[in-house]
């Protein structure tokens, strides 16, 4: 479930169908996992009144990251690559930390930056933060 | 009065020049992507999990809150390791002549 308090700027329902390709490699403790994704997104809802810079249609994407860290405690980083059927481009990068505060508790928090071109952002930056519950 | 309508007419046609020129922020209309959950189905969880994220997003002059909430399931349940697949236990001694590294390197008396 995803929700937000700006409805018009997140139009999650117009991303259709994804499909990927991902490649990971994850070493035998647990340490180190890194990963490469390449992926192809068709949108509906595609508002052609709207300028192509700011215009949400189908796009391919590429995103690799990696976490490292033992114990309770793990950062990730990685970046995240989109260029659409209308030549806009879409750059970020992000970099997060997680605790393992019990058995069943992870929590983590981590920022995002946009560096792609200015006008073609969604989110100049943006914090994020959370937990998991595992049973 | 005609130089005052003239002028109005001129200030209102520069208006939409540049208002279509500038470009618009893409936050009004773009689809906001947390670049963090992209390898989130890359591993099947081994167990069920349930989580919640908060995001607070800027793209000046827009703010923004998302929130997620989810939950994960193994594909398949965790698998116990056969008894035949764990080699045979031999009993060692802690201490004793044969266990020493002292009595084994030192030399003979």
């Amino acid at each position: 479930v995803t929700g937000t308090t700006k409805l018009e700027q997140f139009p999650y329902s117009s991303k259709t169908l994804d499909v990927q390709a991902s490649v990971a490699y994850v070493d035998t403790l647990g340490d180190i996992t890194a990963y490469a994704i390449g992926g192809y997104t068709w949108v509906n809802r595609n508002d052609v009144e709207r300028p192509v810079d700011t215009r949400h249609t189908d796009n391919a994407r590429g995103s690799a990251g990696v976490t490292v860290g033992g114990g309770d405690v793990r950062a990730e980083g990685g970046t995240l690559y989109e260029y659409t059927v209308d030549h806009a481009k879409r750059w970020m990068w992000y970099g997060a930390v997680s605790v393992i505060a019990t058995d069943a508790l992870v929590v983590r928090a981590g920022m995002q930056f946009e560096t792609g071109e200015p006008a073609q952002r969604v989110s100049d930056w943006a914090a994020n933060a959370g937990f998991t519950v595992r049973f | 009065m005609r130089r005052i309508a003239n002028a109005a007419r001129l200030i209102a046609a520069a208006f939409v020049v540049v208002s279509a020129a500038l470009p618009m922020k893409a936050g009004a209309a773009g689809v906001y992507e947390n670049a963090a959950a992209e390898p989130a189905f890359l591993l099947s969880p081994r167990r069920p999990t349930f989580s919640a994220d908060l995001d607070f997003s800027v793209n000046d002059p827009i703010e923004a809150a998302i929130y997620r909430i989810g939950a994960t399931f193994p594909v398949t349940p965790p698998r116990s390791i056969p008894a035949s697949a764990i080699s045979p236990c031999v009993p060692v001694r802690a201490h004793g002549p044969a266990n020493d590294a002292r009595s084994r390197f030192s030399p003979p008396s």
